[in-house]
């Protein structure tokens, strides 16, 4: 059933033979990858992998960082992301973005979903622009929480309710992939675990690549994992392959504990 | 009661090593010591110069605030006065010898002094402006007192220092500036309770005068706002734009480097130096008016430029990068993640960043200077081409009078430069507090 399952998932994106440099240092060593549909797609790996640098060619949030330089091809259907045509604005409406330390901005709840929304032009009318504040906040779980304080400050909420605000940030502009960094470093673990619960939700409506630390969580959430050693990916493949037979002995390593 | 514990101790070289830890700790506790007393002697010295300035300045300049006046007893004429209808004519009053009116009457009342030189001494004791003076209250008043009244008249400075303790009397008399003959009079005329001293309005609501009873700060004051008014409307958008630019757009190079490092260099530059090029540029190649608060705004704008723009973008620095890559993640173009997130949360940097520039400039005299708005100005300007000076201006010019009476008053303007500049830096501290946002 799962293999059936698998084969019908399409792909979304298509990664090959992507290189970054911060300068002279390279980060990345031709990484091609290629990301089911709606499905968790985890990067694991220890710190200064690339994983993240990796994760933000997506969305080529690498832009704002001066000395970064991205080679390679992203393809995500017919657009080429890491063309200078390709027009970034544009595809970070298609592809949302939570970031590892929660930060919402430091204005009301309703302001903090709405913002998207507002600056793309999506809303015709105040009520539609509710409705969408309503939608996305009930679809990030946070709707039963905040229904009645959404004129509070967003800075008020715990660090697990931020983040599922940013999550609901992230998906009323509408996009269909999500990218989500560390999204659960700076939580406490029951937050941790609504967050997760969240993210198999999601992954019904959209493509997450998720970017993690943890290697439980991996687990838990993923259905492809994605192993990065020193700027190379060592190894790609359904997550419970790559936990339970890893093909590669460095990825059996830090999946065992011995290196990370 | 209990039984004592036996509890473990440290092996030899572990006490070892706590002792030598200890030994030392004396010496670092009394460094850390040494180096607070340092930084209170520092911040006494400080205050304490602090302290001699703001006395000396208020020593020298609270007689200031009042004004000794004369009273007087005399008849207006009115039929010189008004016109048919019995209403004051201003052509009439204008060309009226208020001074010779003043003169006769206070002369009057003296009727054995009748050589020339003592009756000019005598004069010598009402000030000069004590006509105008006058012609400016029954104006006012727009009725003329019929008979004898009694006015009160300033008098001379020279009589007005001698009221206030500044004039010595010991002194020989060719040293001072009151005869014994004068100093007589002026005491019969306390003994007859004939002179008072009252508060000293003229110096809130008159401009410049050759004469110091007369002579205020109201034009100063008018001048350097309608000048800081130019700076502020020329400067903090300018800044606010250049330091965004800077900090968002400007593409990594040597063209942004160089920009950055003369901005940094600009801010060093003497302010006489932009003095100059005002005088060069604005006034010579753009001939604009000399003495101008606009070409003083202007200037004053051109020093304060560097200061906010280094300020702005210290403080949109200072804002979280998660904030902007929160928007940026949106789909938020740079310009609206500048504008609606950085921005905001920097304003109370910027605006800090921007009152200090603001009262650096407000006690900035050189540039001034250079550009014509050292004049002697009689009248308080009422539009941004009007000639004016500027409050530190001010200061310079009466300091630099040898009237000793301008010199209570130089002292009472730095007061009220003071004033000005503790308010601002008040407001720049409140209004911080109110803006800041915490994330």
């Amino acid at each position: 059933m799962d293999t059936i399952v698998d084969i019908a998932k399409a792909i979304k994106i298509q990664a090959k033979d992507v290189n970054v440099f911060y300068g002279e240092k390279q980060a990345l060593n031709d990484v091609s990858i290629d990301i089911e549909d709606r499905s968790v797609t985890a990067f694991i790996g220890p710190s200064g992998c690339g994983k993240s640098t990796f994760l933000r060619c997506f969305n080529r949030m690498n832009d704002v960082i001066p000395s970064c330089r991205v080679e390679g091809s992203i393809m995500m259907g017919d657009v080429e992301v890491n063309s200078p045509q390709t027009d970034p604005v544009l595809l970070r409406a298609r592809i949302g973005m939570v970031f590892q330390k929660p930060n919402p901005f430091p204005k009301t709840i309703f302001e903090n979903v709405a913002y998207g929304p507002r600056i793309h032009g999506l809303a015709q009318s105040k009520s539609e622009l509710d409705d969408m504040v309503e939608d996305s906040l009930k679809k990030a779980g946070l709707w039963g929480e905040v229904a009645d304080r959404l004129a509070d400050q967003a800075t008020g909420l715990s660090g697990g309710q931020q983040q599922r605000l940013c999550i609901a940030r992230a998906i009323a502009v509408g996009p269909d992939v999500l990218l989500m960094d560390e999204p659960c470093s700076a939580l406490d673990p029951i937050a941790t675990s609504v967050i997760e619960e969240l993210i198999s939700e999601l992954q019904q409506r959209f493509t997450i690549l998720i970017v993690t630390h943890s290697m439980q969580q991996a687990a838990r959430v993923s259905q492809k994992t994605a192993y990065f050693h020193l700027g190379t990916l060592v190894e790609y493949g359904d997550t419970k392959d790559v936990f339970t037979l890893p093909k590669n002995e460095q990825t059996e390593a830090y999946i065992s504990g011995k290196i990370g | 009661m209990s039984n004592p514990i036996e509890m473990i101790q440290p092996d030899a070289e572990t006490q070892a090593r706590f002792e030598k830890i200890a030994q030392g700790l004396k010496q670092r506790h009394a460094a850390s010591r040494r180096l607070k007393t340092y930084g209170i002697m520092a911040i006494v010295t400080a205050i304490s110069f602090l302290v001699i300035l703001l006395t000396t300045i208020i020593s020298n300049g609270y007689t200031a605030i009042q004004q000794t006046e004369l009273q007087i007893s005399l008849t207006i004429p009115a039929e010189k006065l008004q016109n048919d209808e019995g209403v004051i004519d201003p052509v009439k009053a204008r060309n009226f010898n208020w001074n010779g009116l003043i003169k006769k009457a206070f002369r009057a009342e003296f009727p054995d002094v009748t050589a020339m030189l003592d009756q000019r001494a005598l004069g010598e004791i009402l000030s000069k402006n004590a006509g105008y003076d006058l012609r400016r209250q029954i104006e006012a008043q727009g009725a003329i007192p019929a008979g004898e009244t009694k006015l009160w008249i300033k008098t001379s400075d020279d009589v007005d220092m001698l009221m206030k303790g500044r004039l010595d009397r010991r002194l020989d008399e060719s040293q001072r500036r009151l005869s014994d003959q004068q100093i007589g009079w002026i005491d019969n005329l306390v003994a007859d309770d004939r002179i008072r001293l009252v508060f000293n309005d003229t110096f809130f609501t008159a401009a410049d005068s050759r004469e110091p009873e007369s002579a205020g700060v109201l034009g100063a004051t008018v001048g350097s706002a309608m000048a800081l008014f130019v700076t502020v409307l020329l400067a903090l958008p300018l800044a606010v734009m250049a330091a965004v630019y800077l900090e968002y757009f400007a593409p990594p190079g040597r063209l942004t480097d160089f920009i950055e490092v003369n901005i940094n260099n600009l801010a060093a530059v003497p302010s006489i130096v932009f003095g100059l090029l005002g005088l060069a540029v604005f006034l010579g190649f753009f001939g604009m008016p000399r003495s101008a608060p606009l070409v003083g705004g202007m200037v004053l704008a051109l020093m304060t430029l560097p200061t906010i723009i280094i300020a702005t973008r210290a403080s949109i620095r200072a804002v979280p990068t998660s904030i902007r890559d929160a928007a940026l993640g949106l789909g938020a173009s740079r310009m609206q993640a500048a504008i609606d997130h950085i921005l905001p949360l920097a304003a109370p940097g910027i605006l800090t960043g921007t009152i200090i520039g603001i009262a650096q400039a407000l006690g900035e005299t050189a540039p001034l200077i250079m550009i014509g708005m050292v004049a002697f100005i009689v009248d308080v300007p009422a539009s941004l081409t009007d000639p004016a000076t500027a409050l530190p201006v001010q200061i310079y010019i009466w300091s630099d009078s040898a009237e000793r009476a301008f010199y209570e008053r130089s002292s009472l303007a730095i007061m009220v430069l003071l004033a000005f500049l503790i308010t601002m830096n008040i407001s720049a501290v409140l209004l911080r507090r109110k803006f800041e946002k915490k994330w």
